[in-house]
């Protein structure tokens, strides 16, 4: 009996049985050394275990997809070589070059995460960081370098911002930002856990820290923004928000807002237009794990899992209890299927942060990638240990998961925090970093046999410029619909690569692309040959919409 | 107790033979046989008879003590000490009521007379152990440490020690005497139970596993034992260990609730409705007043597809536990997916103000805790005037005025201390802790004076 428990243990994330595909960490031979520094002390402040996230951005417009990823650094925050982010700029080859001094990026503030968009339709993309004591935004002059135009903005935020996304919330054409608040740690001088014998210290729970309000901010077209959180009626959503996603739930091309908020109720907010919000998170049935107790969401992501084209939500959670899966009915009501679908169970022992719906041997449904670590150097259940593996979980297609380990990357336990995807090598199939609290970042290149594929990049002319919002429904020519959505600002503090990705497995071309613009444009293209990227730019004049 | 009682009895009867049986001895010899009611009524005319008789207290005192009947246990022990006040038997027992009656502090000191009277007997040391850790006083190790070496081969004495260092949250030390004690008696089920049970208390499940599988194999096949030795096993994230010791556990216990739900919970924790079905229907046929079997019956239905039947489940759990949010959240989902929109969100309003409810008291509760814990950390540095000032700035509690008090002391301000601990007791009469600590204090005020 002890042999097979013992055994169970061991065998936890799946073997590497029957992949196609293989995930191996390619970071150090890409050229990307980089390490979280935590800036752990003795005092053990809540900051130091929240970790980092990263973005994905084409910043110099090469088609290849650039990194930058968020440095913590010593804490409390000081300016100092150690607490800066950094930029890596994709060479094309497999490797990157660090050209942080050379692009102007000079964050040295103690980061949290990061999320790229462009938000002036200059056709740039841009970078906002979030801090713990002030957040940034960095414009892309289009040159190669970046300007720091926080105050000229207006978005430096409160105390301490952790994810954000971009999206635009009042239909006029550029993108807002959304930007989560984590707990108000001003009492951290008065609390004391661990073991007050030896006086040895321990983070706290955020049980025990008051919530915040996270803040909207509209943009006004012109460089600056406006706070409009009470206007839009989230000025009372007080919570602990470290996860963000603008997710359209009822595909009105308006982008709702759905918060994975920690130890208490996540929020779901129905956009009205206009840049006003009703909160519907009671109704829709997505604030609370299955039992009705709020859970400690920490990633989000949203996608089609189950191929009836709405977007499903996923929350990453605290150890001992499942991530949830909460698949969307329509009418705004969500069904959790956490337990059922085997979605959750074999995440349990883990304690999750990034959380990714991605393609990942390009068969046409949507996978999920964890990247998990504890937040205690020693957690006190044992068997738990602080670095731990990530995991994989592939779907069946119809919405039904199997966790499987695919390649050396899943035998390689980190402290995992935020997680990105992109195809950085441009073959077809999403690859994934992964930003460790305390330890290096990691490039996990997908190699292998996968399915055909599609990619597609949205250029807006009448929406934003990225076409962040839109949703893209791809037909083949065997009648299989593919439903994806376009995100800025996911997973936990970061944000992927905003292409749109089609596995398309054994078949090689898409019949039919229809393309739901934010702007409410419909727009039809026509037998699209795969094993390529193509760039669609919104068309003025709308083909009529003839699909669902 | 009753080994004890046995003990004694013949050192009192062997004080004061007596030649033809009087209803002394007749109560004596029903106390032998544990028929303590009949033993009561011989026994009462016994005092009758002679109400000098420190025997007759004594033996009455016994024999009411495993009725529960502790008030007057202590009265009939008290004047059994009167009245043989150089009787360490006396002592004893009347330290034995007094325990019975909660109060470990009187007697203890009571116990400490008996062990100085008459001093090597396991029986009395054994009681002033127990009544020292009850009190929470300090003398409460030494004492086991003193009794272990009186009583080496002693189980029961080593399980008693271990568990009243990990009751402290010593469990490093706890741990140690338990292993030291399961080296000495490696084939001992109550100890590998108890150490089975510390061990998930700790959250070691694998250690946890390790001792109540040996427990079970030893022969511990007691409902509770498989129960926690399934628990080890999800614990430990082995779901399929788990559910076998539940099943071969159930088909020892087929009529214990408990082991049935635990096999239809883990079902349901994988996702695995069908299978947990049938356990959870058996688990609700033999504790139909459960809420979490009710809940997770409904939950099960529910996955598979049976709605009406969740519906009904859901609303026995309601009905038996309104007060329960989660209650109210699993009817109200399961009313909206149902399209009863109206009865679906007022039952969901109710969930929701309750978990606000909970959720703010919960809140308040652990950011109290970590400042009282804030307060005690800088106490056990040495920083006596810092920890003052915090517990200061709390809210007045017992815990925070016995921080106040014993920081207080530090600063040799004792006759401050004796104030904040009398408030202490105010507020928490029954605090062995405060009422021991306000001794101490108020004859070092005294002294000082």
């Amino acid at each position: 009996m002890i042999l097979l428990l013992l055994g169970a243990l061991a065998a936890a994330p799946g073997g590497a049985g029957d992949c196609s595909i293989q995930l191996t960490d390619v970071a150090a031979q890409a050229g990307i050394r980089f390490v979280h520094d935590r800036g752990s002390t003795a005092e053990h402040h809540l900051p130091e275990m929240v970790g980092a996230g990263l973005a994905w951005l084409d910043y110099d417009h090469d088609g290849w997809m650039d990194l930058y990823v968020v440095q913590g650094g010593p804490f409390p925050p000081q300016a100092s070589p150690k607490a800066a982010d950094r930029l890596y700029r994709n060479n094309g080859n497999g490797t990157f070059t660090d050209v942080t001094r050379k692009a102007g990026i000079d964050d040295t503030a103690y980061g949290m995460g990061a999320v790229a968009a462009d938000y002036d339709n200059d056709g740039f993309v841009d970078v906002y960081v979030t801090n713990y004591g002030g957040n940034a935004l960095y414009r892309n002059n289009g040159n190669g370098t970046f300007t720091d135009v926080t105050a000229r903005a207006g978005v430096a935020g409160p105390r301490w911002g952790t994810s954000a996304a971009w999206g635009d919330v009042d239909g006029d054409g550029d993108l807002d930002l959304f930007v989560g608040q984590y707990a108000d740690d001003r009492k951290d001088k008065d609390l004391f856990c661990g073991d007050p014998a030896t006086g040895a210290r321990d983070y706290c729970p955020p049980i025990m820290y008051d919530g915040t309000v996270s803040i909207l901010y509209r943009n006004n077209g012109n460089g600056t923004f406006t706070d409009i959180t009470k206007d839009a009626g989230l000025g009372k959503a007080v919570g602990k928000a470290l996860g963000i996603l603008f997710v359209d739930f009822d595909l009105d091309a308006k982008p709702d807002l759905y918060i994975a908020n920690d130890e208490v109720m996540n929020f779901l907010f129905h956009n009205l237009g206009s840049g006003r919000f009703e909160d519907i998170t009671v109704t829709s049935g997505t604030g609370f794990g299955l039992e009705g107790n709020p859970q400690g969401g920490m990633g989000v992501d949203a996608g089609d899992l189950d191929a009836d084209g709405l977007p499903d939500i996923v929350v990453a959670n605290f150890e001992n209890e499942p991530n949830q899966y909460y698949r969307n009915l329509g009418s705004g009501v969500f069904e959790d299927l956490s337990l059922s679908s085997g979605f959750g169970p074999p995440t349990l022992p883990y304690v999750k942060f990034g959380i990714n719906l991605l393609d990942i041997d390009d068969d046409g449904d949507l996978d999920v990638f964890m990247a998990n670590g504890h937040i205690y150097d020693r957690p006190k259940r044992q068997g738990a240990s602080a670095a731990q593996k990530p995991l994989l979980l592939l779907n069946d297609g119809a919405g039904r998961f199997r966790s499987q380990g695919c390649g050396p990357a899943f035998e390689q336990a980190s402290v995992g925090r935020g997680s990105a995807v992109a195809d950085f090598d441009n073959d077809g199939d999403p690859d994934i970093a992964v930003s460790n609290s305390a330890g290096p970042l990691l490039l996990l290149r997908n190699d292998g046999d996968h399915g055909h594929w599609l990619g597609v990049e949205l250029v807006g002319r009448k929406s934003n410029r990225q076409g962040i919002g839109a949703r893209l429904v791809a037909e083949t020519p065997a009648g299989k619909k593919l439903t994806r959505f376009v995100e800025a600002g996911s997973s936990y503090l970061s944000s992927s690569d905003p292409r749109v990705l089609f596995g398309l497995g054994a078949e090689t071309a898409v019949k039919k692309l229809t393309i739901y613009w934010p702007s409410g444009i419909v727009q039809v293209v026509e037998n699209m040959p795969g094993g390529k990227y193509v760039k669609i730019e919104e068309k003025a004049n709308p083909t009529p919409p003839n699909s669902p | 107790m009753h080994a004890l009682s046995a003990a004694l009895l013949t050192c009192l009867v062997c004080a004061d033979p007596s030649p033809t049986p009087g209803p002394l001895e007749r109560g004596e010899k029903l106390l032998g046989q544990k028929q303590y009611e009949k033993a009561q009524a011989q026994l009462r005319k016994a005092v009758e008879q002679d109400p000098t008789s420190a025997r007759a207290y004594g033996n009455l005192a016994l024999a009411l003590i495993p009725q529960h009947k502790n008030r007057e246990a202590v009265d009939a022990a008290r004047l059994a000490a009167a009245f043989g006040p150089q009787l360490p038997e006396a002592r004893y027992i009347f330290g034995l009521a007094l325990s019975a009656d909660g109060r470990p502090i009187e007697a203890a000191r009571e116990l400490e007379r008996a062990v100085a009277l008459k001093p090597g007997q396991a029986a009395p040391l054994a009681a002033l152990a127990a009544a020292y850790a009850a009190a929470q006083d300090e003398r409460t190790a030494a004492t086991y440490e003193t009794l272990l070496a009186l009583r080496p081969a002693d189980p029961k004495v080593r399980g008693d020690f271990a568990e009243y260092l990990w009751r402290t949250e010593k469990a490093a030390e706890g741990n140690r005497v338990m292993e030291e004690a399961l080296l000495a008696f490696p084939s001992n089920v109550d100890l590998l139970g108890r150490y089975g049970r510390s061990l998930l208390l700790q959250d070691r499940p694998l250690d946890a596993a390790r001792a109540l599988e040996k427990a079970r194999d030893l022969g511990a096949a007691d409902a509770l034992t498989v129960a926690l030795l399934a628990d080890s096993y999800e614990l430990a994230g082995n779901a399929r260990a788990a559910r076998a010791v539940l099943v071969a556990g159930i088909e020892a216990h087929p009529s214990d609730a408990s082991l049935q739900h635990d096999l239809g919970r883990i079902w349901l924790a994988e996702g695995r409705a069908e299978e947990a079905l049938p356990p959870l229907e058996e688990a609700a046929r033999l504790n139909p007043n459960s809420v979490d079997v009710q809940l997770d019956l409904g939950r099960a239905l529910e996955t598979a597809g049976r709605l009406d039947e969740a519906d009904a489940a859901y609303r026995r759990a309601v009905r038996l536990a309104p007060g329960l949010p989660r209650s109210h959240y699993a009817l109200g989902r399961l009313l909206q997916r149902q399209g009863k929109t109206a009865q679906a969100e007022q039952e969901l309003a109710i969930h929701r103000t309750l978990y606000e409810r909970g959720l703010e008291a919960v809140s308040r509760l652990n950011s109290r805790s970590a400042e009282v814990a804030y307060a005690w950390a800088e106490l056990h540095k040495g920083n006596a005037a810092s920890a003052l000032d915090r517990f200061q700035a709390l809210a007045e509690t017992p815990e925070s005025l016995r921080g106040r008090a014993l920081a207080l002391a530090r600063l040799e301000r004792h006759a401050d201390a004796v104030v904040a601990l009398e408030r202490a007791q105010a507020l928490a009469p029954d605090d062995h802790r405060i009422e021991l600590l306000l001794w101490t204090e108020r004859s070092l005020a005294g002294s000082a004076r």
